[in-house]
């Protein structure tokens, strides 16, 4: 018999609490209350919830952050925050917190039934996902849902944000068969009757519940990406490229240099390297971008510049009169970077042309070539190395990369025509 | 000149720790402290100067940040580049009309090496291999920061990555 799932409802209004034991009352489910951030984590910690209800708005530990320890602790549980405050802003913020759904008060029974039931299908889902995981030999594509590698697999959005004027980021529910990422690798995703392209999967490879893609709009195919609402349906082939050297990365100084969008290709490096920070010497993470506005991820990388055990410096290539940090492009921060040159690994992403500049001052630093790698995403069709649209020589950068070496990736930067 | 000013002679140590001056031979770097005026202190937000103003002194960026600012009537103030400790500041003092072209704020609380511009540049014209290495820095100065402005004239995040 399969146990009872576990609905932990946290709001510092017992009002609230008692009306949501009264509607679940009955249900095939246990439940159990907290009046506390502090407290539901506890509780959680001994109970281990599927599904978690929090208030937002609590004195102490704020409902946000506890939906972000909550999904830190365990990434398959469902949090669905409440709150008597709602606005689009907030449900958005709660979306990339990892919340799954966002109810506002006042409710009626059935939406917090409803709520519930969709709650505990989704924990269902992730679970059944997670296990089949463990049951696969490792990372690799998919099989194309049995028709062929270039068949893509349906997945469904479970939400979407914009991250800048021009770039948005989408959730979406793992396919059926996923096993995973490797920070690096890249899906295609296809825009039904548009087109497909190779987007870098930006979220955190521990993320079993959600995968997350940083889409920037530049053309017919990211257009009608960016334009995918939760509920709709994209198709996913992947993942597919070689991954970040985040293991041969072990026990050195790791510098990762982003300009622009390519900090979502290096996210989940970034993942790995705070998750297993022991495992690494420096690390440093070198940002650039075009203003202020033009910033990805604003709020994690505020994050990432208050943490004692890493660098982090941004630097804008132009800001108007109020901005108090660097102003200049993302190579100047290479040379008074602190590590060590001869035995650093640095991951560099962006544009080609800064790419290339930020590449030969790392090599002026000291490095080796061999050392410094890069994400080259040019022209990439099919992913899979069969069409040749990104053949040079005798290299695919869809199969051979797109993460090559320096060494590598020299002689391609070169070559105009692909 | 603003700043809060420390008036006591310049320790040739201090001056030798700048990576302006590294690699110069120590009679070439006392001749530079000769022209050092002070170690200075700039308060957050507190101008170094203004453009247009008359270039007199080269900063030798001990500690701190400044920001390099234009204003443009209308389109208000917009920041050009910034500077930080080991940076040298300005070189309008070396070439005629000797006039700064932006003006320098402390982003942060900033202590500065102040050097007499033009004393320096009476020096270089006396002493050739004194001015060939003052001039190769700040050429080397110049070459990073075209570099670098030609990289942002680029926009190179506007396009494809």
């Amino acid at each position: 018999m399969e146990p009872r799932q576990k609905i932990l409802v946290i709001d510092d209004e017992e009002v609230v609490l008692d009306a949501c034991l009264a509607i679940l009352a009955g249900g095939d489910y246990e439940t159990a209350t907290a009046t506390s951030g502090e407290e539901g984590l506890r509780l959680a910690a001994e109970i281990h919830p599927d599904l978690v209800f929090v208030d937002v708005k609590m004195p102490g530990l704020p409902g946000l952050e506890v939906v972000e320890r909550l999904r830190g602790e365990d990434p398959s549980i469902v949090a669905i925050v409440i709150t008597g405050y709602a606005t689009v802003s907030l449900a958005v913020e709660a979306m990339k917190r990892g919340a799954f759904d966002f109810l506002p008060k006042p409710f009626t029974p059935a939406e917090f039934r409803e709520m519930a039931r969709r709650g505990l299908e989704r924990r269902a889902e992730v679970l059944e996902q997670s296990r089949e995981r463990s049951v696969a030999e490792g990372a690799g594509p998919l099989p194309g849902a049995g028709a062929g590698p270039m068949a893509p697999v349906p997945c469904r959005v479970l939400g979407r944000w914009e991250e800048t004027h021009d770039t948005i980021t989408l959730a979406l529910d793992p396919p059926a068969g996923w096993k995973g990422f490797r920070p690096g690798q890249f899906n295609m995703l296809y825009a039904f009757g548009v087109g497909e392209s190779a987007i870098s999967i930006s979220g955190d490879p521990a993320d079993a519940g959600r995968l997350l893609h940083t889409v920037r709009r530049v053309g017919k195919v990211t257009e009608e990406l960016a334009r995918l609402q939760r509920g709709d349906v994209v198709g996913v082939r992947g993942p597919y490229g070689t991954p970040w050297p985040l293991g041969y990365s072990a026990g050195r100084d790791v510098v990762v240099v982003a300009g622009g969008i390519g900090l979502a290709p290096l996210r989940p490096a970034v993942h790995e390297l705070l998750e297993n920070r022991d495992r690494y010497g420096r690390v440093l993470i070198l940002l650039g971008a075009r203003t202020a506005a033009d910033l990805l991820y604003p709020e994690q990388v505020q994050e990432l510049r208050g943490r004692f055990d890493i660098d982090c410096q941004v630097t804008l290539d132009s800001a108007a009169g109020g901005w108090r940090g660097r102003v200049g492009v993302v190579t100047t921060l290479i040379p008074r970077a602190e590590f060590d040159a001869e035995r650093a690994v640095a991951m560099v992403v962006g544009p080609e042309i800064m790419m290339r500049f930020a590449a030969a001052e790392l090599v002026n630093r000291g490095m080796s070539p061999s050392r410094v790698f890069v994400s080259l995403e040019r022209n990439m069709k099919c992913g899979i190395g069969l069409c040749g649209h990104c053949q040079v020589g005798a290299k695919f950068v869809c199969r051979d990369g797109a993460v090559l070496g320096y060494d590598e990736a020299e002689a391609l930067f070169l070559v105009r025509e692909v | 000149m603003p700043g809060s000013d420390e008036q006591t002679p310049i320790p040739l140590e201090l001056l030798a720790a700048h990576p302006f001056v590294v690699g110069m031979e120590e009679a070439q770097l006392r001749r530079i402290a000769e022209c050092a005026l002070k170690v200075t202190h700039f308060a957050t937000d507190q101008v170094i100067f203004h453009s247009g103003g008359v270039a007199r002194h080269l900063y030798l960026l001990r500690h701190g940040d400044v920001a390099l600012e234009v204003v443009a009537p209308g389109a208000g103030t917009r920041v050009v580049s910034t500077l930080h400790g080991g940076d040298a500041l300005g070189w309008s003092w070396m070439f005629p009309p000797y006039r700064w072209a932006f003006d320098a704020r402390a982003l942060v609380e900033t202590e500065a090496i102040v050097v007499d511009g033009e004393q320096l540049r009476r020096c270089a014209e006396a002493d050739h291999e004194l001015g060939y290495q003052v001039v190769r820095r700040v050429a080397r100065e110049m070459a990073d920061r075209l570099q670098a402005a030609r990289f942002q004239l680029l926009d190179v995040y506007g396009e494809r990555p």
